[in-house]
């Protein structure tokens, strides 16, 4: 007798994967919103004209690149206890997830940084524009602009990447996976259940980022 | 709108990878116990890193109490055993889609398991119980009350899923892929205790002296027993007897103490 594929095996399951998905897209928003903004900081830093402050920029971009993110997670959290810094599972992964994804936003955003014509800063500053002032009103919108798409890779790298939270005790999508299927045997269900909540989960953030674009960026063409 | 298109697309490649599995399940397939016999090897799906069940050596080999078992087995069958090395997961797919022929990896038989896939009677029964670090308050598991404000922590999807909140049913779950997080969870302070295996648990506090220890009082009993795919009654039988004869002649007995140190607990059941 052969293994037969039954989805009604796992309906019995299907209330904590609500609180599942909805941890896991809880998890990812937070960590992008903090990420995007921790990345625009370490950019700026890596722009500075301090050797000090784009060798810091820089430091972190290369740890948060060059270690996984396991290992990040395992260090706020198990490691965490003994400085003193006793974090909740969420908390921990939150913190982890973001501070790993600061270091590729930083990157993004630096690119975009780049793109900025030099001529621009000086324009704004012959306009009486304070440094702020110029990031806001001249850099940044042209800023955004230009990583629309490359920003898209990484909100969906962020979603995925928060299936490792499950390692650190997080009741996410991927424990949920792994939970229901140990208890049912059910693994190929579970599985493939779980490969569908992600699709969807990623798509609809995507839908939603390229909603942001088109309402920021109304005139002109739209970067995908 | 290609990301509509993409997303058509991607649920057309879904109900095609469905519609495969489906299909490929239904094959029909010569019986297992035949099929060891033909081939003239019994491969056995075991786990990598749960000594003294299984680990591999250096060298690559697995050893352990589940692995001397699957040897012995082999040899009741007059085959060759060949061990392939997987995960949680593996323990169960592997067998579903028949990599392996048996599974003997401290697997823990129920009811709702043996639907997908069978168990043989069991080789080993052991207890589920509290570890805590020693200077813990509580003596037993009752001292816990209803574990409000309490962190256990446990393996996903494993006994402790029930028996934990049928013990402290105000104790927050907190669920690890291995014993080695759960450990680790432990002894850095972020839960209170950790439900596992009385000989993982033993064998936890051997290696830390003064750390750690065990409250009184057991929070599940579970059966060990050697896992085949479903539906194949002819290798059910020849397991079955297998196992009977292993645990009446006092082998089975021997190996564990070999492996483990101390002698097996009953495996009858007091009803």
């Amino acid at each position: 007798m052969g293994y037969t594929f039954t989805l009604r095996t796992i309906y019995p399951y299907l209330g904590t994967l609500w609180q599942a998905a909805g941890l896991t897209l809880a998890l990812s928003l937070l960590a992008i919103v903090i990420s995007i903004v921790l990345g625009a900081g370490i950019a700026i830093l890596r722009r500075s004209h301090s050797r000090l402050l784009r060798f810091i920029g820089a430091a972190y971009v290369e740890v948060m690149r060059n270690t996984p993110l396991l290992v990040i997670l395992y260090i706020v959290y198990f490691a965490g206890p003994s400085i003193g810094i006793r974090l909740s599972s969420f908390n921990a992964a939150l913190i982890g997830l973001s501070l790993n994804s600061a270091g590729y936003m930083a990157e993004i955003l630096r690119a975009g940084l780049i793109a900025v014509a030099p001529g621009q800063f000086e324009a704004a500053h012959a306009q009486g524009l304070t440094a702020l002032q110029t990031f806001r009103y001249v850099v940044f919108p042209q800023v955004f602009r230009t990583i629309y798409a490359p920003l898209g890779n990484q909100v969906i790298a962020v979603i995925l990447a928060s299936s490792l939270a499950s390692a650190i005790a997080v009741d996410e999508v991927a424990s949920w996976m792994e939970t229901v299927g140990s208890t049912s045997f059910r693994f190929f269900e579970t599985f493939v259940v779980a490969a569908i909540v992600y699709l969807v989960l990623c798509q609809a953030v995507n839908l939603g980022r390229l909603g942001i674009g088109r309402m920021l960026f109304r005139q002109g063409a739209v970067a995908r | 709108m290609s990301s509509r298109r993409t997303m058509l697309r991607c649920l057309l490649a879904c109900t095609a990878a469905l519609a495969i599995t489906a299909g490929s399940a239904r094959a029909q397939t010569p019986s297992v116990l035949q099929q060891i016999i033909s081939r003239g090897t019994l491969r056995i799906a075991v786990l990598p890193s749960l000594p003294p069940y299984s680990k591999v050596t250096p060298s690559g080999d697995p050893e352990g109490y589940d692995i001397d078992i699957a040897k012995r087995l082999a040899d009741a069958l007059k085959v060759k055993p060949e061990f392939v090395v997987t995960d949680i997961p593996g323990r169960v797919t592997s067998l579903q889609t028949h990599k392996v022929d048996v599974t003997i990896a401290d697997f823990t038989r129920n009811v709702e398991r043996s639907m997908t896939i069978a168990f043989t009677d069991p080789y080993l029964v052991t207890t589920m119980r509290m570890l805590v670090l020693d200077g813990n308050k509580a003596r037993a598991i009752t001292d816990m009350g209803t574990g409000e404000g309490i962190k256990i922590a446990i393996s996903r999807g494993g006994t402790a899923e029930r028996a934990v909140p049928a013990a402290l049913p105000k104790a927050t779950i907190t669920r690890f892929n291995t014993q080695a997080d759960e450990m680790s969870a432990l002894l850095s302070g972020q839960v209170d205790g950790m439900a596992e295996d009385d000989f993982y648990n033993t064998q936890a506090i051997k290696d830390r002296p003064g750390k750690l220890r065990q409250l009184d009082g057991s929070l599940a009993r579970a059966e060990i027993a050697i896992g085949m795919p479903a539906g194949d009654a002819d290798l059910h039988r020849v397991l079955n007897l297998f196992v009977e004869q292993f645990n009446a002649s006092g082998d089975n007995a021997t190996m564990f103490k070999k492996w483990f140190g101390f002698d097996q607990p009953a495996i009858t059941a007091h009803f």
